[in-house]
């Protein structure tokens, strides 16, 4: 009678453990699929700004000539070098991140204990270094991540305890990288007014000379209601507003000048939506990675892991994005 | 860009508005400017307004002091003049004045409240 309760107890223990592993592959699977759909967003939104720091000074050398804008002195142009240093970092960040949940992936869907150690590894690295980039004062060494050996004699206990392990460390380095973050999003987001509004210039100066072909601009107001933009009757159609009177009566001005005043008009608007689209982008990321940081907490703790709130934020982000892209005609 | 200090963001926030009405303003007053004088003013002032901004984006600004806080105030207003002159620029000197004034704050203010 004794015999058989104990071995019922431990038909019961291993079904507990089984139920635990079976639970915590399919959930860590899903977190890891959410992280790297979060990390892709956050990744691409960085990548616009990186960009940008190249176009900036592009558009700072063309405008010096075409403009009478004054060329940038080397202190500046030194600062841009350094904010992109800045902005690289925070894009390796941002791609080991993508390498970790890899990892946490391959974890969860054949015990693949080597991919991960190194994922977060290297991730805590790539923090490191982002934080190295900021000038911010160095902190301890994050001691390198290592699953540990013996964490159970059953096979789904063990990979349930690793799952939980690696994602504890992935959180940590993710949770460094966002409080950096958030010190510089009113700075981030300052400079990336900042470059856009530099680029914007240097697109109204093209559109003033004549420079910029606006098809692409007009396009879609003629597609709205049916008309097909000719790109070929263009330089036609200017010829002839050339010689008709501006419709603001002033002298010397022709209907082509009323052109190039409202597509500058469209232009300006749109660099000021893409300078309000700034704030909003970089909002949204940190949101997104914060979200992320509370589904890993959830998972550790093997409560409900909610990653409506992660998609949500992801959505949000690539909405933006769609839209700043948009703004800039691409 | 070495921020840990919360003033930080106001005051590089402040010049930002600086620079960017300088960029906003910069085709409409170098076109307005009747003279070789007042052209190479505008450009000097533009890009006073541009080093101002990127120097500062890189400092570590922080208005603990009251002279500093006080030159902040000033700014404000002073881009507050600024943009309602840029908006109509019917008068280029006096919108050639507020722009001198507030890069001068400007620079003050990032050479004065970095740490």
């Amino acid at each position: 009678m004794i015999r058989s309760v104990r071995v019922l107890a431990l038909f019961a223990a291993c079904a507990v453990l089984a139920g635990c592993a079976s639970s915590a592959r399919p959930r860590s699977a899903a977190l890891a699929s959410a992280g790297s759909a979060a990390t892709r967003v956050a990744a691409d939104s960085i990548r616009e700004t990186a960009a940008s720091v190249d176009r900036y000074v592009e558009a700072q050398l063309l405008l010096a000539p075409l403009t009478g804008r004054p060329d940038p002195e080397d202190e500046t142009l030194a600062t841009l070098r350094k904010v992109r240093t800045v902005l690289a970092a925070r894009a390796e960040a941002m791609a080991e991140l993508g390498t970790a949940y890899a990892g946490l992936d391959a974890l969860a869907a054949f015990d693949a204990a080597e991919q991960v150690e190194r994922g977060v590894n290297d991730l805590a690295a790539a923090v490191s270094a982002y934080r190295e980039a900021l000038d911010q004062p160095p902190v301890a060494p994050v001691p390198a991540f290592g699953l540990s050996k013996g964490l159970g004699a059953f096979a789904g206990a063990r990979q349930a305890a690793r799952l939980s392990q690696a994602s504890i460390a992935i959180r940590e380095s993710l949770e460094r990288f966002v409080a950096l973050l958030r010190e510089e999003r009113e700075i981030h987001a300052s400079l990336r007014r900042a470059l856009v509004e530099g680029q914007g210039s240097a697109a109204r100066a093209f559109a003033a000379l004549g420079l910029g072909r606006p098809g692409a601009l007009l396009a879609p107001h003629a597609a709205a209601f049916g008309l097909a933009w000719d790109e070929k009757e263009y330089d036609g159609a200017l010829s002839l507003l050339r010689k008709e009177p501006s419709i603001t009566g002033r002298p010397g001005m022709n209907r082509e000048d009323d052109v190039r005043a409202a597509l500058d008009r469209v232009l300006e608007y749109r660099v000021a939506r893409r300078v309000d689209l700034e704030g909003a982008l970089v909002d949204e990321t940190c949101a997104g990675l914060e979200a992320l940081v509370l589904a890993h907490r959830s998972f550790e703790a093997k409560r409900e892991t909610d990653l409506a709130a992660v998609l949500e934020h992801v959505a949000a982000v690539r909405a933006l994005l769609d839209e700043y892209r948009a703004a800039a005609g691409k | 860009m070495a921020r840990t200090k919360s003033n930080h963001e106001r005051l590089l926030a402040t010049v930002e508005t600086t620079y960017r009405l300088a960029e906003r303003g910069f085709d409409a007053m170098h076109s307005a400017a009747a003279t070789p004088e007042m052209k190479a003013r505008v450009r000097e002032l533009y890009g006073a307004a541009r080093d101002a901004y990127w120097k500062a984006v890189l400092a570590c600004l922080e208005d603990e002091s009251g002279v500093v806080a006080a030159i902040h105030d000033e700014l404000k207003a002073k881009n507050r003049e600024l943009k309602r002159s840029l908006e109509t620029l019917r008068d280029l000197a006096s919108a050639l004045g507020l722009l001198r004034d507030a890069v001068r704050l400007a620079a003050a203010l990032v050479t004065l409240a970095a740490a």
